[in-house]
């Protein structure tokens, strides 16, 4: 009938929002886990003037709320249909305010973030773009975490332009995802996979690259590390993938 | 609680992991742990611990498997093992879909402390009923 969903694809739709769900509340559970671990350790630290004990506790606390506000943004840019308001971005700028927006958690992680830039500037939803990189540099910083040397915890993000894409590219040389949880998340529906909420940051992501008309790849680097590539046509061209791009 | 013992927790989320060896520490046990689900076999073989914490819901290799492995291993298959998970239930089958024997007990995230106290008790009296 005109005007009404397949019936195939609206039970694709339930099922993916039923996985969806799923995640977000295997998400949750890990959050609140975090936050009951500072508390107990920022308490017992209190009564036993254990100072370390108490700093533990209060980092962890700091990095379970910081998880919990990507959690609630990523959950919004899932369940709306968000439309893309266009405006003209400085790229330095852009650069530079999801970097130090998402500093303070990374130095708490013991991880440095790096950032370079080309100058120039792009069309494109301005929290749309926040959220990407600060959706790609918090997942490297946590994949980055609890590396022994100090170069894998690193993550360094490099921005270019390249008519008409504006290419963005998060590295770390921690721990790659797994497949499993890649191809739930860059698969045409979000499937979770694995203990943690990784696939549901890289599917946000992937939601504003689409958005855009463009796209999100990952590659996974060698000998250790991964590479997240976002592109958005800033040109107001859009379709394809710049050909000079590896394929991920 | 036994004053004596070692209990591993295998877990690859570092915050869990910090969490309960804070609180083991604190009841009076010696920890290790491992985050890596891979290396949980010879991480047990070479700790030999009274008690293992086993999160079921990992990268790579899944708890479960690292639960099946450990009952195939000599050395470390009769150790005790208590499921720490998020998830609800989970299916138990060897190779050839045998059933696994069940373990210690299964706790849920985020942990009930008492809860949790009372199944590491048992598990370390040998008084666990199963999860």
């Amino acid at each position: 009938m005109a005007g009404q969903e397949p019936r195939e694809d609206l039970a694709g739709r339930l099922e993916s929002q039923a996985e969806f769900v799923g995640s977000v509340t295997h998400a949750l559970k890990g959050v609140l886990n975090g936050l009951q671990g500072g508390l107990y350790l920022l308490e017992s630290g209190m009564s036993g003037n254990d100072a370390r004990r108490v700093e533990g506790g209060a980092a962890m606390i700091k990095q379970n709320a910081a998880r919990a506000r990507s959690l609630v943004s990523n959950i919004l840019y899932y369940a709306r249909e968000r439309q893309v308001l266009r405006e003209n971005l400085v790229l330095r700028e852009m650069v530079s305010r999801s970097v130090e927006a998402c500093r303070p958690a990374a130095m708490e992680r013991g991880i440095g973030l790096e950032a370079s830039t080309e100058d120039g500037t792009f069309s494109a939803d301005r929290a749309g773009v926040q959220a990407l990189l600060c959706n790609l540099l918090e997942l490297a910083a946590e994949q980055a975490t609890g590396e022994a040397n100090r170069e894998s915890r690193s993550v360094r993000l490099r921005a270019r332009m390249e008519p008409p894409w504006v290419i963005f590219e998060v590295a770390h040389g921690g721990t790659a995802l797994d497949r499993e949880t890649l191809a739930g998340a860059l698969g045409p529906t979000f499937k979770p996979a694995g203990a943690d909420r990784a696939g549901l940051w890289v599917h946000a992501a992937r939601r504003v690259c689409e958005a855009h008309g463009g796209f999100l790849r990952v590659e996974t680097l060698v000998p250790a590390g991964e590479r997240f590539i976002a592109g958005l046509p800033g040109g107001g061209l859009q379709g394809g993938e710049p050909k000079n791009l590896s394929s991920g | 609680m036994n004053q004596r013992c070692k209990i591993m927790v295998v877990d690859d989320q570092p915050d869990t992991v910090t969490f309960l060896k804070a609180w083991l520490e604190d009841q009076g046990c010696a920890c290790c742990s491992e985050q890596d689900s891979s290396s949980a076999i010879a991480t047990a073989l070479r700790e030999k611990p009274s008690l293992i914490l086993l999160d079921i819901n990992m990268p790579g290799m899944s708890g479960i498997e690292v639960y099946r492995a450990l009952r195939e291993t000599e050395g470390v298959r009769a150790i005790p093992v208590i499921f720490i998970t998020g998830a609800g239930q989970v299916q138990l089958f060897g190779h050839g879909c045998s059933l696994l024997p069940e373990p210690a007990a299964r706790i849920e995230k985020p942990f009930d402390l008492a809860a949790l106290k009372e199944a590491v008790s048992e598990a370390l009296n040998g008084n666990s009923h199963g999860g």
